[in-house]
């Protein structure tokens, strides 16, 4: 009898509070979702032009190539790490394979791949100077990724690349089942590096060095082979996210790209990646992206000038990090 | 009288770390405080220096009684301390780093008086005997240098208490004999000196009176003149019970470890021992005397220099905490923190992480298998957690060190190095440790256990190693057969 008045009365311990409304919260990518979830119930009722199917997948579309790179971003931000030059691996890529195609004369297939291993070769390079080096990662990648951006500028000098064959335009262009191409390489990379991170043996690693290089090193762990694996990783993902914006352009340009790099990091944030390293859920960080898209889209369709974008952009991001910061208010050292 | 200390108790989690301790440091003097680890010596200093507030008692300056809000505070009150970690900023000049709280400014303007910093600074250094360009970084100083600067520091505050930990753990012969004619300087201005160290014979130098602790009580106060070294040891070392420790059944086989002439540059030199099945070697030492650099270059933390390692009479190389895993050798760090604990990870992948490959299907991380293994080690350990997925960092501290010694013990070693295993862990845990380790040593598993708590190294190891000054200064039955005052003298550098 006591017993279950206690129970009743102290909502800290009741049931709903322990198995839902606490797990919930205490989760940051549940509390994006519910964020998003609010954005989207708020703008579909007062925005009917939101609410079309055709907005909703140009909104999509949008933003699935910067979430690629965004989860690749996260990769290393997981096994904490930072990479600063993704933006210009993406640039690079998508100048490397107009130039296979145009220049070279390669075939679409074998560009793609090639381009995309590029991605993967500046990745290996970043992941060398900051593991086997060991550079700071912010100066390593910062500095390897003015030199990707010098590569294209001094091979193109600075013009664009045109008259790609029209085959190659599925990648950006193509629908399947009236869904976009760019949709699709989206949900499944989030797919495989959900599965990768949560399930594997190297996905629980990397949020090992991530939350504790030391320990993982006493636990028998390569962490810089591992760290390696994580910016080869990010660069690949950059390097096909280069290779289907040009297809999605028509045009390689120069600086295609290039923009990205602060944003991968906001999206992953946002969606609940630690600056520090060791956590962080590929889910969230797709919600990240879709909000700062979303918001996007929003201010083009209330008419709204685009320089309002970054100063929202700016807040979301800043109380996505309030979030994280105040929950660990009080730990001075 | 300067200072008085009365009834002082301080609890922390799981310990009393004081118990009604009361001291009193006169004008003047130089007082020694000596005590095993964990005596309370640190404890007390910080209660005095501001870092800690007791639970209860008083403390009086000049007759005054005061509370001390912070080590701000205490530095305002005139109490200085000198800390055995230094804390200097490297890239700032000596005479910032002397001066970094009150640097002179020009009249009242926020613009530094350069001319006055530097000459103050160079008066101060003349003090203590420092021959440094105030100029220079403190980046190049060594440890002895730092100290003085610390010193240095006290004088330019023109504190009344000084209190040096363990200062001359660190530095040359040279600097010793520089220090102790500086605190008789301070001794004939007035100034009061409260002198911790392990080193006995420096005591009988320069210290007038002695205090001793013991398990966070207060003991005694000596005049060193009547005293001797052996009448302060015996007091350190008390009665111990002797019947915590779990009885020992293991059958010792062969060897199973050897090592002959390991040697790393300043880390070791030279140190042979062998480590047979069944066996638990206790290592002691005090701090600096290389008993964790031993136990990382053996684990592969740091790569040996030159010796021999032989693992089941056959030639080893052990070049990273890989190969030492791969050969059956296991590592406990002393740091559970910074070295041990995967923090954002849960219990279950805290225990798995070392051996992950072990549960692996094809591709994937075989959940079920995973957890059952965890169960399987959080009932053998029994291990207080409310999920699986608990986050470790809300778990007590003996819990956390059962979920590390379960990672350990998943990857089956044949060889376990345990550095500290009970280190800041309460006494239930504590007992629980040693029978399991008393336990795996019945299946055969060797123990290698670096401890600098001297009642549990005699207690629960078969043979113990003394380390001094990177080797091995004496090889000692274990057992409860040799005391604890042989092996503090083993262990005291001269």
């Amino acid at each position: 009898m006591i017993d279950r008045t206690i129970k009743r009365t102290n909502f800290k311990n009741s049931f709903i509070n322990k198995k839902i409304i606490q797990p919930v919260i205490s989760n940051e990518e549940n509390l994006v979702l519910i964020f998003f979830i609010l954005i989207i119930a708020v703008v579909t009722a007062i925005l009917p032009k939101f609410r079309t199917i055709y907005n909703i997948l140009t909104v999509i579309r949008q933003f699935s190539l910067i979430t690629i790179a965004a989860m690749g971003q996260s990769i290393v931000l997981i096994s904490g790490g930072f990479d600063l030059s993704i933006g210009n691996i993406v640039a690079l890529s998508n100048m490397a394979v107009a130039y296979m195609m145009v220049f070279l004369g390669w075939p679409i297939w074998l560009s793609v791949i090639a381009a995309t291993l590029v991605g993967a070769l500046c990745g290996l390079i970043n992941g060398v100077l900051v593991a086997k080096v060991k550079i700071n990662p912010l100066i390593a990648t910062l500095a390897m990724g003015w030199i990707y951006s010098g590569v294209i500028l001094v091979s193109s000098k600075g013009w664009p690349i045109t008259g790609l064959p029209k085959a190659f335009d599925v990648f950006g262009q193509g629908y399947f089942l009236g869904i976009p191409l760019p949709i699709y390489f989206m949900v499944f990379i989030g797919i495989i590096l959900s599965l990768f991170l949560s399930r594997t043996v190297f996905g629980r690693y990397l949020y090992a060095i991530g939350g504790n290089e030391k320990a993982s090193i006493l636990a028998g762990l390569n962490s810089s082979n591992l760290r390696m694996l994580s910016y080869t990783i990010c660069g690949t993902l950059a390097g096909f996210a280069g290779v289907v914006l040009v297809s999605r352009m028509g045009t390689a340009q120069a600086d295609a790209g290039t923009p990205w790099t602060l944003p991968t990091v906001a999206a992953a944030v946002i969606g609940g990646v630690s600056l520090f390293g060791g956590k962080g859920k590929i889910y969230g960080v797709i919600i990240g992206s879709a909000i700062l898209g979303v918001i996007s889209n929003i201010l083009v369709l209330m008419k709204v000038s685009a320089y309002w974008q970054s100063l929202i952009s700016g807040f979301i991001l800043i109380m996505a990090v309030s979030i994280d910061a105040i929950r660990r208010r009080g730990q001075l050292i | 009288m300067l200072l008085e200390v009365k009834n002082i108790n301080k609890a922390f989690p799981g310990v009393q770390a004081l118990d009604e301790v009361s001291f009193i440091l006169n004008e003047g003097e130089v007082h020694a405080l000596v005590g095993e680890n964990g005596a309370g010596k640190s404890t007390l200093m910080n209660i005095i220096s501001g870092v800690f507030k007791p639970d209860s008692g008083e403390i009086k300056i000049n007759g005054n009684k005061i509370e001390i809000n912070s080590p701000k505070h205490s530095l305002k009150l005139g109490i200085s301390m000198i800390y055995q970690e230094i804390s200097l900023v490297p890239e700032l000049s000596i005479a910032e780093n002397i001066f970094i709280d009150k640097i002179p400014r020009i009249k009242s303007s926020p613009l530094v008086d350069w001319k006055k910093l530097y000459e103050d600074t160079s008066r101060v250094l003349e003090k203590v005997k420092l021959a440094k360009n105030p100029k220079d970084k403190a980046l190049n100083l060594s440890v002895g240098q730092q100290q003085m600067i610390q010193l240095a520091k006290a004088i330019a505050r023109d504190s009344k208490i000084i209190i040096l930990d363990e200062p001359t753990a660190s530095i040359t012969e040279a600097d010793t004999k520089i220090l102790f004619e500086i605190i008789q300087k301070f001794k004939s201005e007035k100034k009061s000196i409260i002198y911790i160290s392990h080193r006995l014979e420096e005591i009988f130098n320069i210290a007038d009176r002695v205090t001793v602790l013991r398990d966070g009580k207060y003991i005694e106060t000596l005049n060193i003149k009547d005293t001797n070294k052996d009448e302060i040891i015996s007091k350190m070392v008390g009665r111990y019970l002797k019947n915590m420790f779990p009885d020992r059944n293991a059958k010792l086989g062969n060897d199973i470890l050897r090592v002959n002439g390991l040697t790393k540059e300043s880390m070791l030199e030279n140190v042979d021992f062998n480590l047979r099945e069944g066996e638990i070697v206790g290592v002691y030492g005090l701090m600096g005397s290389g008993r964790t650099e031993l136990a990382l270059a053996l684990f592969g933390v740091y790569p040996i220099d030159s010796g021999d390692i032989f693992i089941n009479n056959k030639k080893v190389k052990i070049k990273s905490p890989r190969d030492a895993m791969r050969l059956g050798i296991g590592y406990l760090s002393e740091d559970r923190k910074d070295k041990s604990i995967f923090p954002i990870l849960n219990v279950k992948e805290n225990i798995t992480i070392a051996n992950l490959n072990k549960y692996k299907g094809i591709l994937f991380i075989n959940n079920k298998k995973e957890i059952e293994e965890s169960k399987r080690f959080i009932e053998k350990l029994s291990i207080k957690v409310s999920s699986f997925g608990q986050k470790i960092m809300n778990l007590s501290g003996g819990n956390q060190q059962k979920v590390i010694v379960s990672r350990l013990l998943a990857v089956a070693p044949k060889i376990l190095i345990l550095d500290e295993p009970t280190r800041g862990i309460d006494v239930g845990a504590k007992a629980e440790i040693h029978s399991f380790i008393e336990n795996l040593t019945e299946n055969n598993v060797a123990i290698l256990f670096i401890s600098s708590d001297l009642p549990e190294v005699i207690g629960i190891s078969d043979r113990i190693i003394v380390m001094r000054e990177n080797t091995i200064a004496g090889i000692f039955p274990g057992n409860q057969q040799t005391d604890e005052e042989t092996l503090l003298r083993a262990a005291s550098p001269n």
